[in-house]
Formats: C-alpha cells, structure tokens, sequence
C-alpha cells in the first residue's frame, strides 16, 4: 500500500475496520446473501399498523427528534382528530403528537418575533 | 399470506403482487423483508442510527418503492435487495446530513430506483476492497482501530462518522453531534484529523 490514498478511500479504509465484512456488500448478489444469513423477526402488528401507515402516507416519515433538531410537521387529519378526542375528554395528549404541537408553537412564537422585529 | 412455501415462492409471489399493483404486497414487505433489512441497517450502523431511526428509513425506502414500481425489473435484483439499497442510501442521508436535511432532499424516485437498478456498485457506495490475503487484511483493520484509538476523541468520532456515512458529514450537523462545536471548528478538526491518522497509520508501516 504505497499509493497516495484520497480522502475517500481513507474513509473506505476506516469503514472496512469498523464495519464487518458481511455487512460490506458490493454488488445485489451480495446483498441477497447477507438478507439470507440475517434472519430476523416479523414485526409485532403495532409495528407493522405503524409502518404501514407512513408508507402509505398517513403518517409522516422523519419526526424523530435528534439532538439539537426538531422537525416541524403539521398535523395529519387523524391526529387533529385525536387531539379533539384526547382534548374533549380532559385527557392528556400521546407525547408524539404533543411535541409536534409544541414545536408549531414555538415555531408561530419566532415567526410573531421575527415579525414584531420588523 | 398463505400458499408460498419456499423463500423463493414468497418473493415470487410478491413479485407478482407488485406487478399486478395489489397493495397487499405492501404488507408481505413489510412483513417478510423489512425485518431482515432493518436487522442488516442495525449492523452496518450499529451506534449511530438507532432501532427507531431504521425503522423510518426502511419504511421510507418501502414508500418510494411502491411509488417506483412501474419501474422494477425483476430481471436486475430482487425486490427485498433492491429495497435495502434504496434503505441504506437513505440511512447515509440521515447520517450525512440529519433528518431535517435528508427530508428536504429533492430525489427523483423513479430516477433513484433506475439508478439503483443500473450502477449498482456505484449505488451500494462500497470500495471493492484490495486483494489482501485475509491476515493481512485483518493487520491492516487492526492498525486503523489502534491508530483511531490514539487520536483525540473529537477527530476520532469526526473520520468515523465521515467513514460511515461514506462521505463527509455535514459541518453544522456534525458540530452539533459532538456537543456543538461550530462547524468551521469541524472542518479544521477533520483536516487534522486526516493528516494524524496517515501519520499513525505511516508509524505502522502504511502510506496512506
């Protein structure tokens, strides 16, 4: 190995130690392979209710919170529907939908703020 | 699902589910490949997207499959391989860029899935590995894992996660990983980082 390495192969390099080489593939064929050694367990049917539900649309894909970013989204029709039940019967609401509705809040707040600035 | 007896009768019969647009094959994926393709995702990106972050990008990945499945060829890959690439390029957004970004994104389906379909190698974004003899290769991964080690935590973290997400993480995103360092602090990190690690890897006897 005496060949000056780009950047990107210094990252291949890393990735080769850190990675192992089963989980390495490099073609579909390799792929298939490693789908069949794996296995794995069907999902239970809350997690397939849940899944099934952001392929097909009615729930959104990426409101994950990581760290620093939250991703806004607007409420989908049933889970307004769901605040109005949880809400007409004093109940709290799923924390899932409850920190979307604070992020709308906080993201009205700075765009009254960036406006009452201007 | 009744009637398929043999992995390969499963994914033929969703092949022809799929041909014949019949969204009941979308609950067949989820069921019979998403596990296995999450459980591969989980490997690969063991400690840097968690069970919950692979469940959305392989739900992702279903999604744009269905909308592309005018598209498929079932003469160039299965479904469920496919499925992973267009999964584990989704999970590279992610790790690249984070959720907020990797959503905003501007990706063609169709254009990504024929891609997918053509480039193959290209579109898994490995480096086909040198031709080392298994001990030597096992010398080499151990060196770079000695050599890491060795190097400050910041740069550590900073050329293992341009490493994983094959290809060099977003400045801001990065900073804010590693407890918010600004991003131009990132990219002088990562230089220097870079410029260490070939000195370790030089001290073990690799050029780099």
């Amino acid at each position: 190995m005496s060949a000056k390495h780009s950047d990107k192969e210094l990252a291949a390099i890393i990735r080769n130690a850190l990675v192992p080489k089963g989980f390495r593939p490099t073609s579909l064929a390799d792929v298939e392979a490693m789908l069949d050694a794996i296995g794995g367990e069907e999902p239970s049917p809350e997690k397939l209710a849940r899944m099934l539900r952001k392929v097909k649309g009615e729930e959104p894909i990426g409101i994950l919170q990581r760290g620093h970013e939250e991703v806004i989204e607007a409420l989908t029709p049933r889970e307004m529907d769901l605040v109005a039940f949880y809400r007409s019967r004093g109940e709290a609401i799923p924390p899932e939908i409850q920190a979307k509705l604070d992020a709308m809040r906080r993201r009205a707040a700075a765009e009254d703020e960036a406006e009452d600035a201007e | 699902m009744d009637g398929p007896t043999s992995e390969e009768d499963l994914q033929d019969a969703i092949a022809l589910k799929v041909f014949d647009d019949d969204e009941t094959a979308l609950t067949d994926i989820l069921m019979y490949y998403a596990p296995r393709i999450e459980g591969a995702l989980l490997c690969v990106f063991e400690g840097r997207l968690t069970a919950e972050d692979i469940e959305e990008v392989v739900s992702d990945a279903v999604r744009k499959f269905w909308k592309a499945r005018g598209s498929y060829d079932d003469r160039k890959g299965s479904i469920r391989a496919f499925l992973y690439v267009i999964a584990k390029n989704r999970a590279l957004d992610v790790l690249r860029l984070g959720w907020q970004k990797a959503r905003q994104l501007e990706v063609s389906v169709e254009k990504e899935f024929l891609e997918n379909a053509c480039v193959e190698e290209c579109h898994l974004g490995s480096v086909p590995e040198e031709e080392l003899p298994s001990e030597a290769r096992a010398k080499l991964e151990a060196a770079v894992r000695e050599t890491l080690a060795e190097l400050p935590d910041a740069q550590r973290r900073i050329l293992e996660e341009d490493a994983m997400a094959e290809g060099d993480v977003d400045a801001a995103e990065l900073g804010q990983r590693l407890g918010g360092l600004p991003a131009g602090t990132i990219r002088v990190y990562r230089m220097r980082a870079r410029e260490a690690f070939r000195k370790g890897m030089k001290k073990r006897g690799y050029e780099l």
